[in-house]
Order: C-alpha cells, then structure tokens, then sequence
C-alpha cells in the first residue's frame, strides 16, 4: 500500500502504472527527443512506451502507451539502458557482459516519431570486450562516446562512429585498486568528465586528457559502503552520489578539477539505489538560485524528492551554499518491493514528472504537485 | 567450484527437536480429547487466528540446506545456522537478519552457503520480507567483504544467472525442506 | 649406423633373447640411433604375410620401447608411433604386442591430447575384451589409467563416446586385479565427467561376487590397493547408495581373506593384516567422535562385526574399551553424545551379527558382548541421566537387551528402573520420551513382569480418581499424558489385562462417585464425561492396536469388559431420569460402543449369537441381566426400553418400520438417529430377501411423506435423503435392484432448490466406504458392486452435466465430485477424458468441500498409476487448471485453508507431470502468484506454497 507523507509541502502522484514485465524491472530511461519511455528488465526484454498530454486537460492526465517490447536476445538480464542524444539509439547493458546498440533501419525522422518507433528495433551492433557482467551504460552529451561498465572492475569508452560502428578507444580504463568494482557510472559528461561509482566505497573521476587517455584525477571517499548511483545537477556544478550506507552526498566542483563533499543527506533505510537530478519546477522562491529536484529511491521502497538550492551564506555573502529542503516523500512506492530506478522527465514542461522501475516488474510514473 | 576442502572434518551436531505441547492431544481450550474422528478439514479450520511468520519457521525453511563441502549433511548439523542467529528488527516485523557461521574461518564455502540461504528465503518468503544476510561476527577472516557480497542484490542476481553455479546451489537446496532425508 | 639396427633386429627375431633388445635401446639411448631407424629395419617383418613374423615384429618394438629413455622420444617419433601402433590393433596377430607398446607410449612426455583420442579411438574400434587374457585386458585398463591420468580434457571433450566406449570395455570384467584398476578409473570418471553413477556401483557389485571366488590369496594381494580405494568411497562419499556399497564391498573383503583362516585360527591369537591397520585407523578417527569422519568410521567398525567372529571379537575388543574411556574421560565431557552414538552403533551392529541364529541361545561367552557388558552398561546409566546423551543412551541399551543371552532378568530389571525415572522426570514430553516408551515396549514382549511391576503402578497411581476441575489444565494435560504412555505400553496381553481392570475401576469412580463426594460433588459434569471419555478411548485405542496385530485375548472381554460397561451406561441412563450423571454423555457412548463393537467383531458366531440375544433381550424386553453386570445397581423399578417398540415385535418387517418411523419421530439427535439408521442398513444388507415389502412399501411410503413431499421443512427432508441414502447403501453392496430405484428418485430431486445439492451428494456418497457395512462386520458385499454403479451413474452424470439449465447442471457436477471421491480411481479412470472438463467446472462451484475433492480427485489422477495418459489429458487443460489452482490457492479469494492447501499440492505437481513444453508458458504467472501464498496467514498452507514455488523454480527445460 502507497503511503504519502502528507506534512510536506507537495505530494506524489501515481500517473501511470505500467505492466508487462515478468521479473524485476531494473531501470528505465526517457528518449531525450521523443516522447518515449524505456524500461529493462531481468526478463532480458526492453519495452517502450509512448506518452502524450491528453489534449482536452492540462493537468495532470497524461497517457501512456505500449509501442513494442524488444526481445534484446541478451542471454542474461538487462540492467541499464542509455538513450543517445538524438534518441535514435538505445544501449543495452547486460548481465551476459555486452553492450546491444538498438536503431530502427532506415531511421527516418519522420513527422510522426512516434509510430515509427513502434516498428521493430533491431540490434545494430553488439560491444564484446567485457569479462563479466555489464553493470551501466553512458552516452556523452554530444553522442559520440559511449562508456559501459562491468563487474571486471573496468570502464571502457568507445567511440560511435557512423553505421553503428563502434570503437574502443585505447585500453579499458584501469582498475585503481584491486578491490575496487565498478558499479555504476554516469557519463553525462557536462564538461566531458566521467564519473564511477564503486563497490569500494569510493567515486571515481576520469577526464579526456587530449594528450593521453581518459585518467582518473580524483577520488572522492566518504561514503562507507557501495556507491549504487550517481547524478551530475542539471549546471553541473555538483554531482549526487547514492550509497548502501543509505545516505545521499552532494559533492561539490570548487576547483577546475577538484571535488569536494558539501552536504550528507539523510532519510532512507536501506540501500539508496537510485538519485535522479532534475531541473523540476521550484514550489516558490522562484527560480532564483535554483538547482532543482532531486528523487531518490532504494531498497527501502521510499522515494524522497528533494528541492536544491544555493544560498549565499550570512557571513560572507561571496561564498555560496548549498540547502537542501524535502518537498515529497512517499512510502511503499512499489507495494513491498525495492525500487531500482529514479529518473525524472527530462522534456520542457514535463520537468515535475518521473519514473521508477521496481522488483514487482513494475514501471510506474508519478508527478509531483504542490499540497 | 574448486576441488579444494576447506574442512575435511567438521564437527557434527545433534538437530533441535520441539517438544510435543497440550495440542497433541486436545484442541486448544477443550477439555476433550481428540478422538482422530473429525474430517481434514476441521483439522486446518481450528482457528481463524493468523499464524505470523517466526523465527522456527524461518529456520525450518534453512535448516536441512546441504552444505556445499558435505552433501550429505546440512547447514543445522554442522551448527552453521541456528534458530537464535535469524533475528527481526524490533520496528519492522518484515526486516530480518539471518546470521551463520562458517565451520572454519578461511571457508572458501561461506559466500556459495550465504547465496543459498539468501536463495531459500528468497523463494520462500513473502517478499515484504528484507533479509540480511551476515557471517557471525569474528568467524570469518573477510567478513566484511562476504557480508557486503552477500548482500549485494545484484551480485546475487547475476550469481542466479551462471547455469553452473545454479546447478550446484539447486543440489544443495534439494534437501532443504526435508529435514529427514537420509538421516 | 642402421646396420647394427638390422643385425640387432635379425638376431632377436630369430633368438628372441634378452639381450638383443638391451642392445637396441642402448643404442638409441646413446643417439646413435633411433627409434625411427628401428621401425625402417623392421619394415619387412612388420609387413609379412607370416603371422608369426609380424608378430614379432611389433613385439619387438614394443620391448624396446619399453626400455628406451622417454627424452629420446620425440614429439616426431611419438607421432610415427602412435599411428603405428594404432593401425597394429587392427591386425589379430599384433594387436597384443601393440598394446604393450602403446602402455608405455601414452606415459611419454611428448604424448599428447590429440594422441590420446586417436589411442582411445583405435581401442574402442578394435579391442574385443571377450577374446583377451587377464594380463592383456590389464594392459588395455592400464592404458586407459594413464591417459584418464593425464590427459582427462582431451577425453572429457569426447564426452559421451568415451564414456560408452569405457563401459563396454569394462563390462563383464571379473578379475580383481583389472577391477582395482577399474575402480580408480572409475572414481575419476564420476567425479570429473558426467556420468551416471551406476558404472561404479556396478563394479563394487561385481568385486562382491568375485572376490570370494578368487579366495583369500588374491584377496590378500590386493587388499591394500583395494582398501585404499574402498576408503576414498567410504569417508569421502560422492552419495549414500555408492558408500553402502563401499561398505559391503569390504566386509566381503575382509571376510575372503579371514574366513579361511579361520578354521584353524586359535581365539586368543593376533588378528593380523588389513582388518587390523584399517580397524587402528578407524579408532584414530574415533578419538574425535564429534566430527562428521567419525560416523564413517564407525560404519566400517560396524560392517567388520559381520565378517568373522575373529574379526568381530577384535573389534570389539578394540574399540569398545575406547569409547568407553572417551566417555568417561572428564575432558571429553562435551562430547558423551556423539560418543555415545558411536558406541550404541556398535553395539546393535554386534547384536545383528549374533542375531542370525537367534533360536539357539548362545554358549556361555560366546555373545561377543558379553566381556563388556558392566562396564557399558555403566556407561550407558550414566548417558541416560542427561538430556543430550539420553537418546543414543537409550538405543544402546535397547540393542543390549535385544541381544540375546546378553542380559539377565535382573539387569533387565535394573534397565527398566532406570528408565522409569525418566519417564517420571520428563515433564515436557520429548522423542526421549518416545525412546523409553519403545524401549519399554520392547520389554514388554518378552519381559512383561518388568514393566507390569515397575513401570505400571507408577503411571496408575498418577492418574487422578476424579476428573481435575475445567480450569486445570495442567493436571489435564498429565493424565493425557499417562494415558498416552499407557496405550502404547499395553498391548501385551497381561499388561491390557491389568489396564483393563485399573481403568474401569477408575471410570466407575469418574462416572459414578460414591455418595459420600457425590452429594457434594459440582454440577459441571463436563471434565468427568471428558476424563472419562479419554479413559474408555484408551482402551479403545489399545484394542484397535491389539486387533491389527492378531491379539487372540481380545475375545475374553465380551465377558470381563462389555458387561461392566453396559451396566455402566444403562445405570445411568435410568439414573439420569432423577439427576444428572456423567456417562449419559453422547462422546462417552461413541467410544463405549467402539469398544463394544471391537470387541464383538472377533468373536465366533457362535458366541456373537449369544450376545445378540443379550442384547435383543435388554433392549426390547427391558431384560438387562444378561448384558449388564457391574458394581452399580441397575434401579429394579425402572424399565430399560429405549426405544419405546411395543413387545413383541410382530415380524422383522415391522420392526424395520417401526425403526424408520422412529427416526423422524423421536430420534432427539443426530447420534441416535444415525444409530438406528445403521440398525435398519444392516438388517436389510443381511436379509434382503425377505423384507421385499418393506422395502418396496414402507420405503416408498418414507419417501413420499419424508422427501419427495416439498412441504417438509428442508432439514428433515435432508434428514430423510441421508437415511435413504444408507438403505441404498446397503443394498448395492448385495446388488440389490432397490438401490437404484432409491438413485432414480434421487435423480428426480435434482431441480428442487431446497434439497437439489443434498441430493445430489447421497447419488455420490451411495457407493462409498463407511464403518459398519463392513467384511468385519460381516456386511453382504459382491465384487465390483461400485464399479457397476458408476457404469450406470456416471454416464447419466455426464449427460446431465451437460444440461442446459444451470441449477441442474451444477446438481450433476455435485453429484459428480461426492461420486469421485467413493469410489476407487479404477472405476471412472476410463472416462478421465470427459470427466475432467466437468471437474474443471465444479471447482467453480461455490462450495469449498467440492473444491477440495476435486482438486484430490486431479492429484490423485495426475500422481497415480496410468497417469500417462491422464497427464497428457491434464495437459490439454493446461492454462484452465493453472489459473484455477492459482485462484483457490490464495485467501484472498478461498477462505478454506484445506481448498487452498490441496490447490498449492496439486500446482506443485504440475511440473513433475507435464510436459516443459506445455507447461513453460505458465513459469512466470505461477511464481508471481505463489509469492503471494507465501504470505498466507496459516501455517499449513504457507508451508505447500514454499514446496510448490521450489518446484517450479527447479523446473527447467
């Protein structure tokens, strides 16, 4: 049974509920040019889904609609998708330790993207290299680097080149320390650095030196057990970090590459699974010195949506803070079950909406709306 | 699996038995007793109370698991799990903690037993339920690294999708369950 | 340099002597030639037309080889040889000296995967086994041993062919020195390809036939080589089955080698050799008996109890002193438990190997116990005073008295005194508790004074003289207890007599106190009647007991047991017109009458006749003297006539009516009614024949006034259904024409609403079992009688199920479900194919106890015999039955935790009966939906869930 917290200033609601896979759904990803929504699963199956504002309300109905399930043929589970830029391409992360790269022949933009994506999605190219499972997967904001991850303890980056052609650029990043496991990693890449999150506890940070090969130029510890998630704030000045040690950190850029640790953030239970940093639509104050909203989620079943801000502190106005205010919590949000995945909306005006992937198999989408 | 053993001659302990109490005889608060004459049905229909879900009856389900070194022994013989060591969190009912202690501290066995514990109850609990699974404390020499994989869902997830180790894991859950079986 | 080669050659073919061939190798070993450069000088023999020639030549080769530095072989030369050699089994003539060759060959260092498949080839394609000796079947194992050894990938990857190819060479080997190379070979086979576990069990089988055969030299030679293999099997077993084997295997061993000797041997010499070194190491093992090796050794000890009395005696001797020192060393106090597991082991092995030849008591030492006894039984007292050593205590001490000419009657009794205590102590029942009661038991088949003198007063003098108050549980609680302990010790005959005579005594006092606590005594009579009732269900319990296993003594108690409760319950019948009592309770005269009936049920008919007549006088004359007789004085003033027939009787046609008419006017409850209901049943199943006009008037007449007449209240007309429901029963059993005029009626009520289900179940209940029509009771039955019922019923059933109305059509499925569950499977297992659409159907009715039967009905056809052809049927119904089961198996839609149990039992079933194929579809829905039973709140049905979700998670393609 969902359980809002009614005290914050806004609520949760559930805009749609979306069956169809039969196990665990690990992660979900929204097409950045269309109006898609990606869902995978330990059924080794992604499924899309169109979505549309009902012309007749403005409010909150928005629909939802089955395009076509991709049967990936990945012999084990998919545990992360990652749409390219463009959203004409989808990467597939599986268990089965490769990397599907999913297009439609012939690709037309045509007017209508939508019903074009019903037809079949066929696997363009298939990434070997790693040696055990494939844990995530990334694109670069301009689409042409590709990193995935595994639990062989590397990253590797590759680069797209036209007709799906893929290459891996130099050696897989190395391992830094023995122990050290790769679990998840997001490659945003706002100003073309990479950042993993590791089953030692630690965050690492890689840049593209144009001289040699990506490097890690900093390691960020603090955390104290497995960092699950990742996200970079929509400036890209901060990145938020999820951890086993159910507390959330914001680790802020105070030098051209250097990270520091600003704020822990407190509220789950277990295992924080899941960060998502969206731009939302700040309740009030406006939108100055806004950061937007992040969601989170984990094993504990809780999502918190938290609004970001940057304040300039009382004593020395120069220097600036950052504060952190829960709007939303909801509780139970997949009945019992873990929930794997957060992600807001990333299209205009829908800013306030996100979806969660869950051990039920289901994939739900909510909306957050003021009290 | 490697061929390597761990413990070639772990020590061997006798199983816990319940007592028979008063309803062996009668139903609860009758003075009568049971004569064998009613039907099935009324033997389950007793009472509407619900029966919630204990600690004998976890340990019921992890008892008879084989241990991975010595089929044709289980988990409870060799003192590996007990019925103390499986706790709940006294504000969540559905948050328990399964505890086992591996035979010998270097047990190279200790994650595959974990993941087959953790793979019992995962199929036979309600999955409101969050179990952690842990080594006791000091019996282990990497313990942290066994508690941390053991409680890794996705590291379990992907182990239940390597056929080999799966089929091993079904052998040595086969007798859970069964606590008679061969002995 | 090749010259010399040649002369070499040609010398040797035409001596053959020793040194020819030293000189060939030396050569080679020196370089100055190769082996290569042999093969070219041997050319023309190697090629010969004369058998003997080529023979020679290979052979030759083969010496040489054999002599020959492995670095002087090359991966060149290897190659060349390989390929010569495997083209010389081909060839008849040479096909033994290559194997020689090829025994050395396949240990060379240049040797390598693909040469072991081309070997293993060759010998599977031209080695016949049949035709060679002893010493070149070793040659080939030989061969087989090394490659196995060393190059197990390579042949792993020819997977199955290997495999074949190796059991047929094995098969049929009889001689010990291949089978012990067999064996190793074996064993890495199991534990390393994939194969089935008999091939290594075969062989232990055979090594048991052959080694006797050999007899004890051979034995003796290999009985080293082939412990150490029986070991490996023994204490680090692949299973259970194999390590038996293991075991058997070398107690034949031992006995091969020992027996011999035996004759001849002197008692008090040395036991040399394996039985001795492998008795030491298992004792070593035996000094931690807490660790799992120690059960392993201690089965050996145990299997070398049944080889020779010599071997036997040794062991004991040398292993019994130990444990009892392990016991009683105060350092090894954690651990008198396993060691007394160990010892009681040993000690019921010792038992079973003097046990054979129980009709003869043993001579005076030669129970091979017997030296040890004191001190083990010492051991054993001691263990039994302690909860965690009781058990195996016990067991110890049940072997020893088992053992005959081991104990004498005092020791027996000082075993039972001791165990008595326990009995006493043990407030919370336990299986230690279970362990002495059979213990006990056991004394009392062939010691009873023991336990009637010691063990009984003690349980009789605490039960209690009058009942404990409602509130005292306790107490209640502790005479179930003794009751409970009681039953299971009294089946001997002296014994039931003296709980025959206590427990009346007891009850008389329960149910009639003398008047002194009587005047006095509390109105809630209800703890009495249930004291009593437990009282009298004891005995009833113990007769049952006695019956099952041919007691000849039951018959005595139609004369020392029946008066006494007749009196009983007929005194306080009458009595109970002034006051209340307790013994006119309904559940004290359930189990009073199965007592009665127990006991008349083996009597002579002689005697039975006798005691109807009793009975017919007491009961429609008021003449109770001859049935009744006990210390209460049965009211001289008041008359016995319960049911109120006028005397005398004027026919038995009248009677029967009489009866009838009884029931629907003054039956006060069901118990009666139904008493008199079986009267009426069994009079008719007896005699028919004459009672044609009660049976066609008066039934019908019952039928319309009682039934058919919709104006009766509906509980009396059901009332009425179940009455006739037992008349018809009792005539089909005799094949009665009758009993289907009463089903045709019965098919007429099938659109009344009141009673259309009612009904509708008496055509299904007609031809089932029930507990007084019985052979026991001397019921008419004729074979086949439920068989030709469902002939005629079941297909009016189908035809009706398929009515257009639906209130008929679910009357017809009810009719089914009752019928189903009736009669045996055989009789409608033919029509499985049309029946189960309408099984499918009826667990949608809205009645739990269809459902129920139903769901057994699918189990009992998917699990039993001829369930081929069911299953493929079930098959066809796939999605239906899975979502049904799944709907009834959950408490959000099925309140009856016995409908959801069954549901969960029979969803775990499926997978072990249809088809992956078929079934596959469904894997995803069922484990989503079994999650949900699995949060249940009943125990029970939590329980079926986790084995069916088991099921169906291990169900794989």
């Amino acid at each position: 049974m969902t359980v809002m917290d009614q005290s914050l200033p806004a609520q949760i609601q559930l805009i749609d509920q979306l069956e169809g896979h039969e196990d665990r759904a690990w992660h979900v990803a929204w097409n950045p040019a269309r109006p898609i929504l990606a869902s995978c699963s330990a059924d080794k199956n992604v499924r899309l889904y169109s979505y549309s504002a009902s012309p007749q309300s403005e409010d909150n109905s928005i629909k939802f609609t089955h395009l076509t399930t991709i049967p990936t043929g990945h012999a084990k589970t998919v545990r992360a998708i990652a749409w390219s830029p463009s959203g004409k391409t989808l990467a597939t992360a599986s268990f089965d330790s490769n990397i599907g790269i999913w297009a439609q022949e012939g690709d037309e933009e045509n007017e209508d993207g939508v019903s074009n994506a019903a037809g079949e999605w066929e696997c363009m190219s298939l990434l070997e290299g790693h040696e055990t499972e494939c844990k995530s997967v990334a694109y670069s904001s301009s689409g042409s680097l590709l990193a995935s991850c595994s639990r062989d303890k590397t990253v590797w980056i590759w680069e797209a080149h036209p007709d799906y052609d893929f290459e891996c650029m130099g050696a897989p990043l190395p391992p830094l320390s023995l122990s050290s496991m790769v679990a998840h990693l997001n490659a945003s890449l706002p100003a073309q650095i990479l950042a993993s999150a590791s089953y030692d506890d630690t965050i690492k940070l890689y840049i593209d030196d144009p001289q040699e090969d990506w490097f890690c130029f900093q390691t960020l510890t603090g955390h104290e057990s497995t960092v699950w998630t990742l996200a970079f704030s929509p400036d890209g000045r901060y990145l938020a970090s999820g951890s086993d040690d159910c507390t959330i950190r914001i680790w802020e850029r105070v030098q051209e590459h250097k990270w520091e640790c600003v704020s822990v953030l407190e509220g789950h239970e277990r295992s924080v699974y899941s960060i998502s940093w969206g731009r939302g639509k700040p309740l009030d104050g406006g939108d100055a010195g806004s950061l937007g909203w992040l969601a989170s989620t984990g094993g504990d079943g809780v999502i918190h949506v938290w609004e970001m801000r940057v304040r300039s502190s009382e004593k020395d106005p120069s220097k600036k803070t950052i504060s952190h205010r829960a709007i939303a919590k909801i509780f139970n949000a997949h009945d019992v079950h873990d929930v794997n995945c957060v992600v807001w909306c990333p299209r205009k005006g829908s800013e306030d909406l996100f979806a969660t992937a869950g051990d039920d198999g289901l994939v739900k989408v909510w909306k957050v709306i003021p009290s | 699996m490697s061929s390597e053993i761990f413990n070639p001659n772990p020590t061997i302990f006798a199983p816990t038995k319940s007592n028979k109490a008063a309803h062996a005889y009668a139903k609860p608060h009758s003075l009568w007793l049971d004569d064998g004459e009613h039907t099935e049905d009324e033997e389950y229909e007793q009472s509407d109370e619900p029966e919630s879900i204990d600690q004998d009856e976890i340990f019921e389900l992890i008892r008879s698991i084989s241990d991975p070194e010595h089929r044709s022994m289980t988990l409870e013989q060799l003192a590996v799990v007990s019925a103390p060591q499986i706790t709940f969190d006294p504000r969540h009912r559905d948050r328990i903690t399964v505890e086992f202690t591996p035979t010998v501290p270097h047990c190279g066995m200790s994650t595959f037993i974990g993941l087959s514990i953790r793979v019992r109850l995962l199929r036979s609990l309600p999955q409101r339920f969050k179990v952690d699974i842990r080594v006791k404390p000091g019996s282990h020499q990497s313990e942290h690294s066994l508690n941390k994989q053991l409680n890794d869902k996705e590291r379990v997830a992907a182990a239940l999708e390597n056929p080999a180790l799966l089929e091993v894991l079904e052998q040595c859950l086969s007798s859970a369950g069964h606590p008679d079986h061969d002995h | 340099m090749s010259e010399r080669i040649d002369r070499l050659v040609r010398t040797w073919i035409a001596s053959e002597q020793e040194q020819e061939i030293h000189d060939a190798a030396s050569e080679i070993s020196q370089g100055k030639a190769t082996l290569l450069d042999l093969v070219k000088s041997l050319g023309e023999y190697l090629t010969s037309e004369e058998d003997d020639l080529r023979t020679k030549g290979v052979e030759f080769l083969s010496l040489v080889l054999a002599q020959c530095p492995p670095e002087r072989l090359n991966r060149q030369a290897v190659r060349v040889l390989v390929s010569f050699y495997c083209g010389k089994l081909e060839d008849t003539e040479t096909i033994i000296p290559a194997l020689k060759g090829l025994v050395t060959l396949t240990k060379l260092p240049a040797f390598t995967s693909p040469d072991a498949v081309e070997v293993v080839k060759a010998i599977f394609a031209h080695v016949k086994m049949k035709v060679l000796v002893q010493s070149q079947r070793f040659m080939v194992f030989s061969i087989i041993d090394n490659l196995v050894a060393r190059y197990r990938e390579a042949l792993k990857d020819m997977s199955d062919e290997f495999i074949r190819g190796y059991i047929s060479l094995a098969e049929g080997e009889k001689d010990p020195r291949n089978l012990l190379l067999a064996f190793a070979i074996d064993r890495v086979l199991l534990i390393e390809f994939d194969v089935q576990k008999h091939i290594e069990k075969d062989t232990l089988e055979t090594l048991d036939i052959c080694l006797p055969v050999y007899g004890p030299a051979i034995a003796r030679e290999s009985a080293r080589k082939l412990w150490n293999c029986l070991k490996l099997e023994i204490f680090q077993p692949t299973d259970n089955v194999t390590q038996e084997k293991a075991l058997k295997t070398t107690q034949i061993l031992i006995q091969t080698i020992y027996s011999a000797s035996e004759a001849e041997r002197n008692d008090s010499a040395e036991i040399e050799g394996l039985a001795k070194e492998a008795c030491e190491e298992c004792i070593q093992i035996l000094r931690e008996p807490e660790k799992s090796q120690a059960q392993h050794a201690i089965k050996v000890l145990c299997a070398f109890m049944s080889t020779t009395p010599s071997v036997a005696r040794y062991t004991l001797a040398r292993a019994l002193p130990h444990l009892v020192k392990l016991f009683l060393d105060p350092d090894e106090l954690p651990n008198r438990a396993p060691t007394l597991r160990l010892l009681a082991d040993l000690i019921e092995a010792a038992r079973i190997s003097t046990a054979k030849d129980s009709e003869f008591l043993p001579e005076d030492g030669n129970v091979p116990l017997s030296p040890y006894k004191d001190e083990v039984l010492g051991v054993l007292t001691v263990g039994l005073k302690a909860p965690v050593s009781a058990l195996p205590a016990i067991d110890g001490l049940k072997s020893m008295m088992l053992t005959t000419g081991l104990l004498s009657d005092e020791e027996l009794g000082f075993i039972v005194h001791n165990v008595n205590e326990i009995l006493q102590k043990d407030e919370d029942e336990s299986e230690i508790t279970d362990a002495v009661l059979e213990l006990l038991s056991t004394v009392s088949s062939f010691a009873p004074g023991h336990v009637s003198g010691n063990t009984l007063p003690l349980l009789f003098t605490s039960l209690p003289d009058h009942a404990p108050p409602r509130e005292a549980e306790a107490e209640r609680i502790r005479y179930w207890r003794t009751l409970a302990y009681l039953k299971k010790l009294c089946t001997q005959p002296d014994l039931f007599e003296t709980l025959v005579v206590r427990l009346s005594t007891k009850l008389d006092l329960v149910c009639v106190p003398s008047a002194s606590v009587g005047d006095s005594a509390p109105v809630d009579l209800e703890p009495s009647a249930a004291y009593a009732h437990s009282l009298l269900k004891t005995i009833a319990d113990v007769l049952s007991a006695k019956i099952d296993v041919g007691h000849k003594d039951v018959t005595k108690y139609i004369d020392r047991l029946v008066p006494r409760l007749y009196n009983l319950f007929i005194y306080s019948a009458l009595l109970a017109e002034e006051r209340p009592v307790v013994a006119t309770d309904a559940r004290l005269l359930a189990v009073a009458a199965q007592i009665i009936t127990l006991i008349t049920q083996t009597l002579t008919a002689g005697r039975q006749e006798a005691f109807v007549k009793a009975l017919f006088a007491a009961y429609l004359e008021a003449q109770v003297s001859q049935l009744a007789e006990g210390i209460q004085k049965v009211a001289a003033d008041k008359k016995f006539a319960p049911l109120e027939v006028a005397v005398p009787v004027p026919d038995e046609t009248a009677f029967l009516n009489r009866l009838l008419e009884w029931t629907v006017t003054h039956a006060e409850n069901a118990l009666q009614r139904e008493a008199v209901v079986h009267t009426i049943s069994a009079v008719v199943n007896r005699h028919a024949e004459n009672l044609e006009s009660f049976l066609s008037t008066n039934v019908t007449q019952f039928w319309n006034s009682q039934i058919s007449d919709a104006s009766v209240f509906a509980d009396a007309r059901r009332n009425a259904i179940a009455t006739v429901t037992w008349l018809s029963k009792a005539l089909l059993l005799r094949s009665h024409p009758g009993a289907m005029t009463n089903v045709e009626r019965l098919f007429e009520l099938f659109d009344d609403d009141s009673v259309s289900w009612d009904a509708a179940r008496a055509v299904g209940r007609i031809p089932g079992p029930d507990k007084v029509l019985t052979k026991r009771n001397h019921a008419v039955i004729k074979i086949l009688y439920a068989q030709k019922y469902c002939n005629v019923v079941l297909p009016r059933i189908i035809e009706g199920a398929k009515s257009s109305q639906s209130a008929r059509q679910n009357a017809f499925l009810v009719a089914l479900a009752a019928l189903i569950k009736s009669v045996p499977k055989s009789t409608y297992a033919h029509q499985m194919s049309s029946l189960l659409p309408l099984l499918l159907r009826g667990l949608d009715l809205p009645d739990n106890e269809i459902r129920a039967s139903v769901i057994d009905t699918l189990q009992a056809a998917a699990t039993s015999s001829g369930k081929e052809e069911n299953n493929s049927l079930l098959a066809e119904h796939t999605s239906s039955l899975v979502s049904t089961m799944l709907k009834n198996s959950l408490a959000s839609n099925m309140p009856s935790v016995r409908v959801r149990v069954s549901a969960l039992r029979f969803l775990g079933t499926l997978p072990d009966v249809i088809r992956y194929d078929v079934l596959h579809p469904q894997k995803a829905t069922v484990i989503r939906e079994l999650g949900k039973a699995l949060d249940d709140p009943k125990k029970a049905v939590r329980k079926e869930a986790v084995e069916a979700r088991t099921k169906w998670f291990k169900f794989t393609g």
